[in-house]
């Protein structure tokens, strides 16, 4: 009996015991569950939280696209290399397939020859197996946004534990492409861990917010492991993709653009370029682009400079300005284009400025003034207007002013109105600053009929979730600085810079449409009050329209510093630029050309062959072309341009004799055609310089003598910019010339 | 007092019953918590197969009578032991030996599955436990405290060889079982109290100490003892698993997110929101908790109390010594289980990897614990015709 009483004993206790321990676990629960909390933590929320943070589905960035829906900017699938390094994901496979990494120098290998990594750094990650906390690595930017070629050819490698997750990844498609206007958008780690692609710099900046979209969530969709969970109620958010951004960009005139900025680029090494393309009637940017360039695919090619040189940064403008000199002195009504003035240099108090040529072309008229791009006619026009009108046309013209065009960061240069010697500087380009996008704001005056256009760059944003219109680029008329009389006599005088004999534009000169425009060659600040010396220290630019009676597209060049051959015009590079973008892009906008209308005045020349050499002379000189007979009289038995050739006016026209040659005044025959006369006559010349003839060595009517070379200097107007001495002037009286 | 001889009424179709509500119970935790798709095997037929294969062994348990379970009891033991140690030394890289979560606990039988032997061996252990209790008591009729003492080195003898292959697993949870088991049979064996209280106040206090130390004198027991710092980190994880978010401090932090998610009434079937790891097997109970909340944990809870009130009463019913401690031990080994597993989910005890009796997936698991209640319905079974020879008053 006792030992059944002990026994009992020891049951009740036992159960007392298992009692309270039962009743422990409730208390617990009832406390965990009821509360929500334990140590504090409120449960419900953090369960809540990783569910919400983990179900993210990623919002399409907004596309960036040009005029016509080109993409300049879009997402595209990519994909994301993770290594499973954790056993467990082998664990329970029934085909006993290895879901994780089992050989990670095999799989180091392997993988450095696929991704931009090395094989010791895959390694070291690989080898974080060894903590029994880390489920999967991944390869950092090396391992993202993998394109699907490369990722099916790491597959074909069949690595265990090596696997993708589908990715977005920010595509530019054309390279480098107007590259410091778009900007770049990056992956960038969040502090949470989590990678977001944001724009890091231009448009993709700037309109980042619109851009990005609105992430989507799913409610259930996965958990911390990344597991579904396919639980019943189905929400799904879906996401907001981000607006799409239209430009007024042509991607094909872009394409001109960059193109021909790559090939300048290449041969002249400039320190800078940059290129406006423009629409005059609507204030539309049909291009624009700058050297150094990068490409924002890879980044590579970005320097420190981040600006948009169009827009952000300011220059001294050189000649070009001396449009919207000319246009002010016009609308003052003191412009005269045939008074003369005495060219060479000008002075003012105790300053003197010189023209190009230091000592000038003598007495000339305004005219021939504006086209050989005398500062000394800008200073007499400046002189006849006064200074305050002149700068009051100059802010009309929307210097020293923001031109308020839809791109971030724009800079407003500065006019300089501080005495009569700024603003004779001001004349004509120098030592005032303004943005290239406000000579380009200027020009639309000048090109359309007095009425200046707001420059604009983005034609729509649209949210293609509703596909609302969340902005509209609108064509506005800024203001009307000029009259419809002044554009129209400004267009024809830029248009003799490209067409008369001495105008400095000349080489600007296109094959099918005409072109009004000026160009610049203007000094570089250095920084320290005073310019840059030296030939290839200097901006050259050119700011061109054309039709020119009816321009439908402004071409605006510079190039800084770019390194001249000797003997080499400094507006070749520029020429190189604005002559291929403003023929292509006008032609690729179907405009008609313009050159063919001047062909009525054009004269196909017949077959002189057998004639007297006289009369055909004469017969030329009928129609405005000059003939030049190679040798004393007698027949004609060759002629250079070939029979059937249509000529312009003043064209030179060599009829070969049969006497001995005779030497002719070269001036002003072009190379092409020198050549012509030396394979005629059989005698030797000798070329120095590019361009048009300015001397010869052997006096004309002089007979020629084959044994003798002649030495033939060919120059152009603006070449002695270069070659004139810059170091006669004394330093403190040194001041920009064109 | 009818007597009835009839296998039916000898039946225990009460503990039947409750078996049942454990399948039902164990099956819809276990597609509720298969939301995720991690494993490709649906889980729930398995567990229904293993249920069956359940109810065959206690069929073939209760062919025998407990007379015979005790003649048997030392070549039970022996076997057991056997398997252990055959765990112990066959070599890691055969197939027959599968090393799971870091301790090889299993055996690989290609085409059957794996098997864990330390499931069994608790109730081999219970079985040879109870003969030598009761060959002890039978033998030594005058107890004196010397006896007890003597009784006492024999159990500690008969736990420390299968207690040193289940440390050497490792497999922490299953020794805590064997501890528990042996902690309550010690209890009933009759041992005077003059030795119980002392040694289990002394056991309790020098696991508190120890803790304590892990926690304040860290440095101490590795300098002293020679434990090396990791060893603590379960300790840590448990205690504060938020600032030592390791493998099983986010085990346990899942866990309560889960559970403590649920709060009264449960997010439904289906409902859950928390990927909690091995949620299926071990971690059952927070399933349990987060679909169905207080009032689901409640019920399973007293399920089980429903159960351990079951046994108890049939363990006081049972007049023959072995069969009583057979009982008991089975009693210690399924309230200990339950308490250990779910009190690991509720942060109420250490994070260790014993499953959840008759609810966890798993066919060692549900055949150990069948094997341990086959026993007592075999002993309910064959009672009364014990109850003329042994016990005719009643």
């Amino acid at each position: 009996m006792k030992k059944k009483f002990r026994f009992q004993w020891g049951a009740f206790l036992m159960f007392c015991v298992y009692g309270g321990l039962f009743f422990l676990l409730f208390s617990r629960f009832l406390y965990i569950q009821v509360t929500g909390e334990a140590e504090g933590q409120p449960l419900r929320a953090m369960a809540q939280a990783k569910y919400e943070r983990e179900q993210v589905l990623s919002a399409d960035r907004g596309k960036i696209v040009d005029r016509t829906g080109n993409p300049i900017a879009e997402d595209t699938v990519s994909y994301k290399l993770i290594a499973v390094l954790s056993e467990k994901a082998s664990k329970d496979v029934k085909d006993g397939e290895m879901l994780h990494v089992t050989d990670r120098e095999k799989t180091a290998n392997a993988l450095a020859e696929h991704i931009e990594m090395s094989e010791e750094d895959i390694l070291e990650r690989l080898n974080r197996q060894d903590d029994p906390d880390i489920y999967q690595v991944e390869f950092g930017p090396a391992g993202r946004d993998l394109s699907h070629d490369k990722m099916k050819k790491i597959e074909e490698l069949d690595l265990p534990g090596i696997q993708f997750v589908k990715d977005k990844k920010r595509f530019y498609p054309n390279g480098p492409f107007a590259s410091h206007l778009i900007g770049f958008a990056q992956k960038v780690e969040q502090e949470d861990g989590s990678v977001k692609t944001i724009g890091q710099m231009g448009l993709e900046q700037t309109y980042n917010d619109l851009l990005s979209g609105e992430d989507g969530k799913m409610a259930y969709e996965s958990d911390t492991w990344g597991f579904l969970l396919p639980s019943a109620e189905k929400q799904v958010t879906p996401p907001e993709d981000g607006a799409n951004i239209k430009l007024t960009l042509d991607k094909t005139i872009q394409n001109f653009v960059e193109d021909s900025m790559k090939q300048v680029e290449k041969e002249y090494s400039p320190e800078r370029m940059s290129v406006i393309v423009a629409n005059p009637k609507t204030g539309e940017i049909l291009a624009m682009s700058q050297r150094p360039t990068f490409d924002p695919e890879t980044r590579e090619g970005l320097s420190s400079n981040w600006l948009n040189e169009a827009v952000q940064y300011t220059i001294e403008p050189g000649s070009t300005m001396k449009i919207f000199t000319l246009a002010a002195a016009i609308e003052e009504g003191v412009w005269k284009p045939d008074d003369y003035f005495k060219s060479g240099s000008y002075s003012i108090y105790d300053t003197t400025i010189y023209d190009h040529n230091k000592n000038g072309w003598g007495w000339i008229s305004f005219r021939e003034g504006f086209q050989r791009s005398s500062n000394v006619s800008m200073a007499n026009l400046l002189e006849r207007m006064g200074g305050e009108a002149m700068m009051n046309h100059f802010r009309n013209f929307g210097f020293g002013q923001k031109t308020g065009i839809d791109l971030p960061g724009e800079a407003a240069g500065r006019l300089n109105d501080v005495g009569p010697v700024e603003r004779l500087t001001t004349s004509y380009g120098q030592g005032t600053t303004v943005t290239p996008i406000q000579m380009v704001q200027a020009a639309t005056a000048i090109a359309n009929a007095g009425k200046m256009m707001q420059p604009y760059m983005i034609r729509e944003i649209k949210d293609p979730n509703t596909g609302k219109l969340l902005r509209e680029g609108q064509m506005e008329e800024k203001g009307n600085p000029i009259s419809e009389e002044t554009a129209e006599t400004v267009l024809e005088l830029m248009e003799s810079t490209v067409t008369s004999e001495q105008g400095t534009g000349k080489i600007f000169k296109l094959n099918d449409y005409s072109v009004a425009g000026k160009t610049a060659t203007a000094q570089i600040p250095n920084g320290k009050g005073g310019y840059l010396r030296g030939p290839n220290n200097l901006l050259y630019g050119f700011l061109g329209m054309a039709p020119a009676d009816d321009p439908q597209l402004i071409v605006y060049v510079n190039v800084h510093r770019p390194k001249i051959p000797a003997g080499e015009w400094g507006s070749v590079p520029v020429a190189k630029i604005f002559k291929p973008v403003m023929e292509n892009s006008l032609k690729h906008l179907n405009i008609r050309p313009d050159v063919e209308e001047a062909a009525g005045e054009t004269y196909r020349l017949p077959d002189f062959s057998g004639q007297d050499a006289e009369t055909s002379a004469e017969t030329l000189a009928e129609h405005g072309v000059r003939g030049v007979p190679t040798g004393v009289g007698g027949k004609v038995i060759g002629q250079f341009p070939e029979k059937e050739t249509q000529v312009l006016p003043e064209t030179t026209v060599l009829l070969q004799t049969e006497g001995e040659p005779v030497i002719p005044d070269f001036t002003g025959w072009p190379k092409r055609t020198i050549l012509a006369y030396a394979s005629m006559t059989g005698l030797t010349v000798e070329l120095s310089g590019e361009g048009y003839a300015v001397s010869q060595s052997v006096s004309p009517g002089s007979a020629g003598d084959p044994a003798s070379p002649v030495v033939i200097q060919l120059e152009t107007p603006e070449q002695e910019v270069i070659t004139s001495g810059q170091e006669e002037i004394p330093e403190e009286e040194q001041l920009p010339l064109d | 007092m009818k007597l009835n001889n009839r296998p039916s009424d000898r039946f225990d179709w009460t503990l039947a019953f409750i078996l049942l509500l454990f399948l039902i119970v164990s099956t819809v935790a276990i597609a509720s918590a298969q939301t995720t798709g991690q494993y490709n095997i649906n889980f729930v037929p398995s567990q229904i197969q293993w249920y069956v294969v359940g109810a065959a062994i206690i069929a073939v348990m209760m062919y025998f009578d407990p007379e015979q379970y005790k003649k048997a009891a030392w070549i039970i033991y022996g076997g057991g032991v056997f398997l252990l140690f055959m765990l112990f030394i066959l070599p890691e890289g055969m197939e027959l030996v599968a090393r799971r979560n870091n301790a090889k606990s299993w055996f690989h039988l290609p085409g059957l599955g794996s098997i864990q032997p330390a499931e069994f061996m608790k109730t081999f252990y219970i079985i040879g436990a109870a003969r030598l209790i009761t060959m002890h008591n039978e033998n030594n009729l005058n107890r004196t405290p010397q006896t007890d003492l003597l009784l006492l080195a024999k159990i500690m003898g008969l736990l420390i060889v299968p207690l040193f292959f289940i440390m050497k697993q490792p497999d922490l949870g299953t020794a805590l079982v064997f501890i528990a088991i042996t902690a309550a049979l010690i209890l009933v064996s009759g041992i005077t109290w003059k030795i119980i209280v002392p040694l289990y106040a002394g056991t309790a206090a020098f696991g508190a100490i120890l803790i304590w130390m892990a926690v304040y004198m860290q440095d101490f027991l590795v300098k002293t003892f020679g434990f090396s710092a990791y060893q603590f980190a379960r300790i840590y994880s448990w205690l504060d698993p938020y600032a030592y978010p390791s493998d099983e401090g986010r085990h346990l932090i899942t866990s309560l997110n889960a559970i403590g998610s649920g709060m009264i009434g449960g997010k439904g079937f289906q409902g859950r929101e928390v990927y909690v790891p091995e949620a299926h097997t071990d971690f059952i109970f927070a399933i349990i908790g987060e679909d169905w909340g207080f009032i689901g944990a409640s019920l399973v809870i007293s399920l089980y109390f429903v159960l351990i009130y079951h046994l108890t009463r049939t363990t006081l019913q049972l007049k023959d010594p072995f069969s009583t401690y057979v009982c008991t031990g089975i009693i210690a080994m399924i309230t200990f289980h339950v308490f250990q597993n779910v009190g690991m989910t509720i942060q109420l005890l250490p994070i260790t990897g014993i499953p959840l009796p008759l609810i966890s997936y798993g066919g060692s698991s549900i055949m150990g614990n069948m094997l341990a209640l086959g026993l007592v319905f075999s002993m309910k079974f064959h009672h009364r015709t014990y109850m003329f020879s042994a016990d005719p008053e009643e």
